[in-house]
């Protein structure tokens, strides 16, 4: 037993500062605000709130998602018994642009991501089957489905999903687009993957088909993309494609890591030439990511609404009333974390007519302002420089607009 | 035997030709800008063997200054001289060509494996092909290169298997012929004339006059290939490709630089080099991928095939056969014929993405045509060689009966979603407003003293006019005038009919149209400007609205047809 553990110390280790590296540096200032996402999540887990620092917050992903690669390379090694293969496996689930992004801020899908291999881990250790295993899985993922996300299943959701598992199995999506419907968690010119690995890709998927051995890396990747078929068709539609396909990534990136290591055993000349690339496309990806994503993707972060709340935070004291018309009131969510001297009593929130009928009186007095957004002022007939102040977006594009006549 | 499977041929080629032809009129539901525009040099052509700038028998058609081919139009000038400028006569060639392929197919698969029923199997999947049967109903170029590309290949596979020179030498004319049809065949064709030049060289016996065939083939395409890029024939990759300094790859590293401030580091990490090469290789790839194989993709534009190459059944076969395919150019089971002639088909599916690849719409349906034909092929061979790996003959039976049983289900809702759904619910982006007014100005000609309308409502509005009515094409070259930006051509008026870039009161209130009866096709906005200097002088006011609607109920095209006496 030591033995086993001395052998298998060393390369646990490596995974283990690997993911906290790529994972875990600077988290707290990129992505630099946070999403709305957090923020609904600290609302709903009261103790997060004593957390005042992104810093502490975002470990915890940080750390979920390391648990997540040392389960997979464990889940591997049990399984397989190959040593580097599933050191691979694991080394995969420490940069790949899709587990990399949502290790770095609050959500709950890492959190699925590291239960289901957790689950699969324990029961391999007592030498239970995939059945049993994937049943029990099945089960957590349901329960998730029914008590965490809130939207009604119907058989139209398969009608819906159908399309989208194509897309998703897309070389194009997998390895250059990454998440195509949503800009919230999309690293610029990045796929889940990295863009040079769908050569390992083909090439495990031609090994897996091919050859005869290696039956046991073709049930782990089998298991894990059935419950990711399902995983997929059972949660809602509008539900971003980066989380529908969590364990659809899984399947992917075993496949990857089996490609990768099939190439380095059948071409051990071009070892070098593979680590090269790959550290190339890891340069790449990150850079896009530290200097790229916050500035292509800040109208979906709170940039402007932790701004917007630290501003009201400053002036609180001189404000009786604030008046925020229906488009600006994201910010509204942010108050109670980023601002908690302000009194959430003093918002009015302005339908349109109002807002269009009456903003005069509301936005008028000394003690009066109004929040809103740039279809609003046209709304109200007003140009943007007859604002107060103006909030913006981290690339510079309005966002807000502090208006008091 | 043979009689039966020649009748089952036969009978797939006569419901080719069935689904091909019925409802040509409403399915597409219209008759786009190119598509008369060919009809109309053809017509040109067929009355004065010149085309609509005076140009005699052209090699370049200058048409609406996009230069078409010349193939697809000549063809077409032989139906229209023997039953008349017509819808008809204008796609019938298309007709033919998609036709024609399906008994290509089956030759070429039948050369391949010498298996008649996976050659009967691949002409039903081309029978039905979604992009075959798309692109045979309307009266464009692609379905004639893609006819004269897998005939190429078909002649050369003969020419590999039998050594006799005239296939060989039919191979080369056929893909040269096919330089003529549509750009994409300026990417495959030399690239496949190159490839089979290659193999040819090693498989052909050195006698004087094999080769002095073989040099006066290759010397023939590479003069054709050479006349083919000249600088106006290049002007299509600078508007369709990608490297333009427009384009979206160059904007998008202008803008990673100045997140950095024009630094080193991005001037190392962006730029041509990795940003183009990332965009080719993302779109190179898009062609093998699940989304663009099977998935419908609403249509954004008109000529782009909504429908996927691949009925979703034939998904898994299609990828099993291009892998066995590949295997065997490496196994040594194989003689180098045989190893030759797989590395030709695996060349054609390689090479046939490439004129997509380098536009910034890819996957483009119509100019990755040229694969048309190795998906059949390929899934044929897929479904057989998984069917020859059962062993039981019960069991193959049964298998047979459920992937033909399951083949029927998904070409049926194809069928209804193709015959009954599509042309309505896409209306509008099959030039609706454009059709709509040529049918009324070829019912209502003679009723009115001028006709209005401008670029706002319709893309080159003159080609409406000049099809509805037959316009006499040498009064035509005499009476048009126009104007040229970026070499692009503007047609302003001829006869009675005036296109303005927009039709406002300045240019109503034009002395040549005081008191006459004239036709004005307005867009809502247009009808809003110029309403309160025509509201007392309308005689009639008529608004066509499309089938199609957005979610909330509203039209998503609409125009107004006012009758007026100004």
């Amino acid at each position: 037993m030591i033995k086993k553990i001395k052998k298998m110390l060393p390369l646990l280790l490596i995974l283990v500062v690997a993911n906290l590296l790529f994972k875990g540096f600077l988290v707290h200032q990129y992505p630099n605000s946070l999403s709305s996402e957090e923020i609904t999540i600290i609302k709903s887990l009261p103790f997060l709130k004593g957390l005042n620092n992104y810093h502490w917050l975002r470990l915890i992903p940080v750390i979920l998602s390391t648990l997540t690669s040392i389960l997979a390379y464990e889940l591997a090694y049990k399984k397989t018994k190959l040593k580097w293969l599933s050191f691979i496996v694991g080394l995969t689930f420490a940069y790949s642009p899709w587990i990399f992004v949502i290790s770095r801020y609050l959500n709950y899908y890492i959190a699925v991501t590291t239960i289901v291999l957790l689950i699969s881990y324990l029961l391999s250790l007592i030498r239970s089957s995939y059945k049993l295993s994937f049943l029990l899985n099945l089960s957590v993922l349901l329960a998730f489905r029914y008590f965490c996300l809130n939207s009604p299943w119907s058989y139209k959701t398969v009608v819906a999903n159908y399309g989208e598992l194509f897309k998703i199995f897309d070389l194009r999506n997998l390895f250059f687009v990454g998440d195509y419907l949503s800009p919230f968690i999309h690293i610029p010119k990045t796929g889940f993957f990295l863009h040079i690995e769908f050569i390992p890709f083909l090439f495990g998927l031609v090994n897996l088909m091919l050859e005869k051995n290696n039956r046991e890396i073709k049930k782990i990747i089998l298991y894990i993309s059935s419950l990711g078929v399902i995983w997929f068709f059972i949660t809602p539609e509008n539900l971003m494609i980066s989380y529908k396909g969590l364990l659809i990534f899984l399947g992917v990136s075993l496949t990857i890591a089996f490609g990768y290591w099939s190439l380095m055993k059948k071409v051990p000349a071009g070892r070098f030439i593979v680590l090269l690339l790959l550290a190339i496309n890891i340069f790449f990806y990150q850079e896009l990511f530290y200097f790229h994503f916050d500035r292509k993707n800040s109208s979906e972060w709170g940039y402007a609404e932790e701004n917007i709340s630290l501003w009201l935070k400053d002036n609180h004291l001189s404000l009786e009333h604030v008046y925020v018309s229906d488009d600006a009131a994201r910010f509204i969510d942010y108050l109670p974390y980023l601002a908690k001297s302000f009194d959430p009593k003093k918002i009015v929130i302005l339908k349109q007519d109002r807002l269009q009928n009456n903003w005069r009186n509301d936005c008028s007095g000394k003690n009066r302002i109004c929040i809103v957004r740039e279809s609003d002022l046209k709304l109200m007939g007003l140009e943007k420089n007859r604002a107060k102040k103006t909030i913006n977006y981290y690339n510079g594009l309005p966002a807000y607009f502090i208006i008091n006549r | 035997m043979r009689i039966k499977n020649w009748l089952i041929l036969l009978s797939l080629v006569l419901i080719a030709f069935s689904v091909r032809v019925v409802y040509l009129d409403r399915v597409p539901i219209g008759f786009d800008w190119d598509e008369r525009s060919h009809l109309y040099n053809a017509y040109s052509i067929a009355e004065t063997g010149k085309d609509e700038w005076g140009v005699q028998f052209p090699l370049i058609f200058k048409a609406f200054g996009d230069n078409k081919l010349p193939l697809y139009t000549y063809l077409t000038a032989f139906f229209v001289k023997i039953i008349g400028p017509s819808l008809f006569s204008a796609k019938i060639t298309a007709v033919i060509c998609g036709t024609l392929s399906v008994l290509i197919v089956y030759f070429l698969t039948q050369r391949l494996f010498n298996n008649k029923k996976i050659s009967l199997v691949a002409a039903l999947f081309m029978a039905f092909s979604p992009h075959s049967l798309f692109f045979s109903r309307i009266a464009l170029e692609p379905i004639l290169a893609n006819l004269l590309i897998i005939s190429g290949i078909l002649f050369q596979v003969c020419f590999l298997k039998n050594k006799k020179m005239v296939n060989f030498i039919f191979s080369i004319l056929f893909l040269s012929l096919s330089l003529f049809t549509y750009h994409l065949a300026r990417i495959v064709a030399p690239s496949l004339i190159v490839i089979f030049l290659l193999t040819d060289f090693i498989v052909i016996k050195k006698k004087f006059k094999n080769i002095a065939i073989f040099l006066a083939c290759f010397l023939l395409s590479f003069w054709l290939i050479a006349y083919q890029y000249s600088p106006e024939s290049l002007q299509k990759l600078q508007t369709a490709g990608l490297f333009g300094e427009r384009k979206g790859a160059v904007l998008e590293i202008n803008e990673f630089r100045d997140h950095h401030k024009n630094n080193l580091l991005s001037k190392i990490l962006h730029n041509k080099l990795t940003f183009i090469s990332l965009t080719l290789v993302d779109h190179y790839l898009s062609h093998f991928s699940t989304d663009f194989l099977v998935n419908f993709r609403p249509p954004e534009a008109v000529q782009q095939s909504p429908f996927p190459p691949l009925l979703l059944i034939m998904l898994p076969f299609y990828y099993l056969g291009l892998l066995q395919m590949i295997k065997e150019i490496f196994s040594r089971k194989n003689n180098l014929i045989e190893k030759a002639i797989r590395i030709i088909v695996i060349f054609w599916v390689a090479v046939s993405p490439l004129p997509s690849t380098i536009t910034e719409t890819a996957p483009d349906s119509r100019r990755a045509l040229g694969a048309l034909g190795s998906y059949e092929v390929l899934s044929a061979y897929g479904l057989f060689l998984l069917l020859s790996t059962i062993k039981n003959k019960k069991r193959k039976k049964t298998f047979l009966s459920g992937f033909f049983l399951l083949y029927f289900i998904s070409l049926l809702i194809f069928l209804f979603n193709f015959f009954a759904v599509y042309p309505k619910r896409y209306d509008h982006i099959y030039a609706y407003k454009e059709n709509q007014i040529g049918s009324i100005i070829k019912n209502s000609y003679q009723n009115y003293d001028y006709f209005i309308y401008s670029r706002e409502i319709a893309n080159q509005p003159q080609i409406f006019a000049l099809t509805a009515i037959n316009y006499p094409p040498d009064k035509y070259v005499r009476k048009k005038r126009w104007t040229e930006k970026e070499r692009w051509f503007y047609i302003q008026s001829f006869d009675k009919f005036f296109f303005p870039d927009k039709t406002t009161t300045e240019v109503l209130s034009k002395k040549i149209f005081n008191g006459k009866r004239t036709a004005l096709f307005v867009t809502a906005n247009e009808y809003r400007d110029i309403y309160p200097s025509i509201k007392n002088k309308i005689v009639s006011k008529k608004q066509y609205r499309s089938y199609a609607t957005l979610e909330s109920g509203a039209v998503k095209d609409m125009f107004y047809f006012i009758t007026v006496r100004l």
